[in-house]
């Protein structure tokens, strides 16, 4: 798994990175969310290693021979750190400060996007990093959602959503409902017009409206 | 067996001078100690302490950087010899057990690209760089060397050197073992980590 790092201490992270998956040291990597913790504990890890998620929000105590890499929020006091023996400390800041990651992951995101949905054109994307990564990716697949799709390129979309979030068949009726009836709503000022363009009954219609919950 | 190489091996100094204190002979460790110490104030020393053909005394002497525990001093003929003890450094909590093979340069260089990850700093290296890779507590050290760094987070240059220090030995368990320092010198301090070389783990 490759670490995106462009801006200088980036750079100097993905080196010490690069250090600790020889070192075989317990580590903490911490930051807001979505500022590639997951992403940085995954190329340091080697297959054994053991990744622990909240890891400032544990409880209990877990004991392991696996050398583990820690992920949080927030930093480490200094019991916990010596309780799980952490000889590294990671703070990945937000994007906002890391203007040449942004750049790169924008590239990293577009190119996931394009190859997911099979679309070969480029389209002007509108960033957003307020929520760092999390929110990056999302402006991308919208941006790419705003151009107009093919039948073909939505269903890849719909392919690539599912692929990643299983549920059950009635739950998947109601998300692809609910786009739809929201898209209705607003060409169309009544039920009774939408329930028409849909060719629809109107009964049906309000039942599968109310199940959505819009 | 002939017991020479014993005598110009040891890790204790041993001089024989003759009577107008001349040096007849000298071994390995002598020599270093007399590149830092006068010869003649090590024979005077010898003349003003020898109250018998042969005698052993313990007690504290120092001569320039050099701290010895015991001296023994004898004279046969118009020769006189003097042995200095040199005092094993015990050190603190070092770990018997669960050593790891490590590379002391890929260590320190981990070290200071953690340390001064928000810092440039330029660096001096001296490094003896023949210092093969040898056994060691490997957290212990990275958080020593983290430790020490971090005292010269405000420092622009530091030098460092990275060498066997000679004539120094450790103590761990029962074996004595020679010592690797690194020496992190600043304009306005000088620090010092020590570490015996464990080359053989199983040996302990």
């Amino acid at each position: 798994m490759e670490f995106i790092a462009e801006d200088e201490k980036s750079q100097k992270i993905k080196k010490l990175a690069n250090m600790l998956k020889e070192l075989d040291v317990n580590i903490y990597i911490y930051g807001e969310s979505g500022t590639g913790k997951t992403y940085l504990a995954n190329f340091i890890a080697n297959q054994d290693d053991f990744i622990i998620e909240n890891f400032d929000e544990l409880k209990e105590f877990i004991k392991t021979d696996k050398r583990i890499i820690g992920i949080g929020k927030s930093a480490l006091n200094e019991n916990i750190k010596e309780k799980y023996d952490i000889t590294a400390e990671i703070f990945l800041d937000n994007l906002n400060k890391r203007p040449k990651d942004v750049k790169e992951f924008t590239k990293y995101f577009i190119n996931k996007v394009k190859e997911n949905l099979k679309i070969k054109d480029d389209v002007e994307v509108n960033i957003d990093i307020s929520e760092n990564l999390n929110s990056l990716k999302k402006s991308i697949y919208k941006s790419f959602f705003k151009e107009k799709l093919t039948k073909d390129e939505l269903i890849k979309f719909i392919e690539e959503f599912f692929s990643e979030n299983e549920m059950s068949y009635d739950e998947a009726l109601k998300i692809f409902d609910k786009g739809l009836f929201q898209a209705f709503m607003k060409k169309y000022p009544s039920k009774l017009q939408m329930a028409k363009a849909l060719k629809i009954n109107r009964g049906t219609l309000s039942k599968k409206w109310s199940n959505c919950e819009i | 067996m002939k017991f020479d190489i014993w005598i110009q091996k040891d890790i204790n100094p041993f001089v024989v001078f003759n009577e107008k204190g001349k040096i007849e002979y000298l071994n390995d460790e002598a020599e270093y100690f007399l590149s830092f110490v006068n010869e003649k104030e090590i024979f005077e020393f010898a003349i003003n302490n020898l109250k018998d053909k042969f005698i052993t005394i313990n007690g504290d002497f120092k001569f320039n950087k050099f701290e010895f525990v015991s001296v023994s001093i004898g004279y046969e003929e118009n020769e006189i010899g003097i042995k200095f003890y040199k005092s094993l450094l015990p050190v603190k909590n070092i770990k018997t057990e669960g050593l790891e093979k490590i590379n002391l340069f890929f260590i320190l260089d981990f070290c200071r690209n953690y340390v001064f990850l928000d810092k440039e700093i330029e660096f001096e290296d001296l490094f003896d760089i023949d210092i093969p890779e040898f056994f060691a507590d490997k957290k212990a050290l990275i958080n020593e060397i983290n430790s020490v760094l971090s005292k010269f987070k405000n420092e622009k240059k530091l030098k460092v050197i990275v060498k066997f220090m000679l004539g120094e030995k450790i103590k761990v368990g029962s074996n004595n073992y020679n010592v690797i320092g690194i020496i992190i010198k600043s304009k306005n301090k000088t620090e010092e980590i020590l570490m015996p070389f464990i080359k053989k783990y199983k040996n302990i």
